[in-house]
């Protein structure tokens, strides 16, 4: 470790962080009205978006977060990464198409205003814009988290000039751009981000001589590490839990809606599945593998670290960066953090700001505003939103990442999964259902998450429940959405117009 | 190396060629890069339509 600050470090992160406030600067002639900065006129590409997608999909929280607890999970974490790609699959090839034509049709710019005007209700529309900001805080606190903790141990500085210092560019560029810039930079930032995890992935490998003698390292240290966790195991539930949560969580995830709702056309849509499956595919597969070697590095002589015996999983990763690779590694990882961190953070405050002024603040307090008034509103709130997020990351630095993210993903999902799948596949789905299905899904994984753990142990004599909240809101969700479309009647018009 | 292998395959029967659990391969390795491939197809199938 360094005792001051690194100056080669320092002149990376002086150097990207200035490129994101030029792209912020070149795109703000770009946005003229509103639709410029929320949904990029419906005029986003197929390859950009695609690559966008899973810029936003995985970040710093992957790369150093769930990596980082991953070293300790073992290999059977890939099995966590590897349902992405189907995740993403199901995404652009089912939901996409439809999706995209239906925000067209509506003129929706939000995920929220979608809901609203399909199924006619403000109400819904603005209680799922309140869900939307309040819960993607966690996520978004996380990311920054990720950021500060891989600045501060690669660049050896305070973990909170870190994370003040990339929040007040994010929010800069955010503020200018909105979806032009916001696509445009995770564009970069996904090939950039994806570069440096593929090269710490094989530069992992070949320390370890090759694939096969990578696993007997870790088998040799423990043969957990490259076997699947016992059936009902603590573990198993993590598992199986974060697969299906941060795999089929992300298709009623607003921030991923917005990213494949808003391509330009059929074909753009294709092209844009092919580079988001393989992403979404090549990505994790690479950060949840060098995340359990990581544990067979830092275990030979010259380091002679035991991974169990970190406390905190957030430092594993950047431990094992500074320590075992070469300074260009160490370098371009430092690239890849800030591109996947900044490309996620800069979705959600674009996410944030986007549905509390379009679905919040203008049809609650229906002020008497101009379509400019409204991009300015919205503006000042991205800035508001995302310094406000870095601050509380600043705050809570010791939150464990993963953590955090799947919290934000599993009440997302839960309360979504209902109406979004309603929306596209049922012609009849009305606002009854929808309601129905957003309530009992939020509310139904909230109670499992708070006292699961409680009951479990009063009837099963268990310590910790084996079924992930997920696997109870999201399935509750589709039925109660199901159920309660049977007690309202469908908006003919919006009918007519999506299903002629 | 093959030696290794073999002793590690005595500790754990699921081992597969790939040095990981059957379960590992299976449940995760083979649906992500099933997913890949249809993916390929389906946009390849699209650019011909597309063409014709």
């Amino acid at each position: 470790m360094m005792d001051g600050i690194n100056p080669v470090s320092l002149a990376i992160v002086i150097i990207y962080m200035s490129m994101l406030a030029f792209i912020g600067w070149i795109s703000r002639n770009k946005v003229k009205s509103c639709s410029d900065w929320y949904v990029g006129n419906f005029q986003i590409g197929g390859v950009i978006m695609g690559v966008a997608f899973f810029a936003t999909y995985f970040s710093a929280v992957l790369m150093v977060g769930f990596a980082g607890s991953a070293s300790k999970w073992g290999m059977s974490a890939t099995v966590i990464g590897m349902w992405h790609p189907v995740a993403a699959l199901i995404a652009f090839a089912v939901l996409a198409p439809t999706l995209a034509k239906m925000f067209r049709s509506l003129g929706a710019m939000t995920f929220s205003e979608f809901l609203t005007l399909r199924f006619k209700s403000q109400l819904l529309g603005s209680l799922s814009s309140l869900l939307t900001a309040i819960f993607i805080i966690p996520y978004t606190v996380s990311a920054f988290l990720a950021m500060g903790t891989a600045l501060s141990l690669l660049v050896n500085m305070p973990i909170w000039v870190g994370i003040v210092a990339s929040g007040i560019i994010i929010a800069l560029y955010v503020f200018t751009g909105g979806l032009f810039s916001a696509t445009l930079a995770e564009f970069l930032q996904g090939i950039i981000m994806t570069v440096a995890v593929v090269c710490v992935w094989t530069v992992s490998y070949s320390i370890l001589g090759g694939f096969l003698p990578a696993h007997e390292a870790l088998a040799s240290i423990s043969i957990s590490a490259v076997t699947f966790p016992a059936l009902g195991s603590p573990l198993w539930t993590t598992m199986i839990g974060l697969t299906a949560v941060m795999g089929f969580g992300m298709l009623a995830q607003p921030q991923m809606v917005l990213r494949y709702s808003t391509i330009c056309s059929k074909m753009d849509v294709k092209k844009a599945m092919v580079i988001a499956v393989f992403g979404s595919l090549i990505f994790p597969l690479a950060a949840y593998s060098y995340g359990p070697l990581s544990r067979a590095i830092l275990a030979l002589p010259e380091y002679g670290i035991d991974v169990m015996t970190i406390a905190n999983d957030n430092v594993i990763i950047p431990t094992f960066v500074n320590l075992a690779l070469p300074s260009w590694l160490a370098a371009l990882f430092l690239i890849g953090i800030l591109g996947a961190a900044v490309s996620t953070i800069d979705a959600l405050v674009h996410l944030m700001a986007g549905t509390v002024t379009r679905d919040l603040i203008i049809p609650i307090l229906k002020p008497k505003i101009t379509d400019k008034g409204q991009l300015n509103t919205t503006k000042v709130l991205s800035l508001v939103l995302s310094l406000g997020s870095c601050i509380v990351a600043a705050i809570f630095s010791t939150g464990l990442i993963y953590q955090l993210a799947s919290y934000t993903w599993r009440v997302l999902a839960s309360a979504f999964m209902g109406p979004i799948l309603a929306a596209v596949f049922i012609k009849g789905a009305n606002k009854t259902g929808a309601l129905t299905g957003m309530v009992v899904g939020f509310l139904s994984s909230q109670l499992w998450y708070l006292y699961s753990n409680n009951i479990w142990l009063a009837i099963f004599n268990v310590a910790k429940c084996p079924i992930d909240p997920f696997f109870i809101g999201v399935p509750l969700s589709i039925i109660a959405t199901v159920i309660g479309n049977r007690f309202g009647k469908a908006p003919e018009d919006i009918v007519k117009l999506l299903f002629k | 190396m093959i030696g290794i292998l073999a002793l590690v395959a005595e500790t754990a029967v699921n081992l597969s060629p790939l040095g990981l659990d059957w379960w590992i391969v299976l449940g995760g390795w083979v649906p992500g890069f099933t997913s890949a491939i249809i993916a390929i197809i389906i946009w390849a199938r699209a650019r011909k339509g597309g063409r014709e």
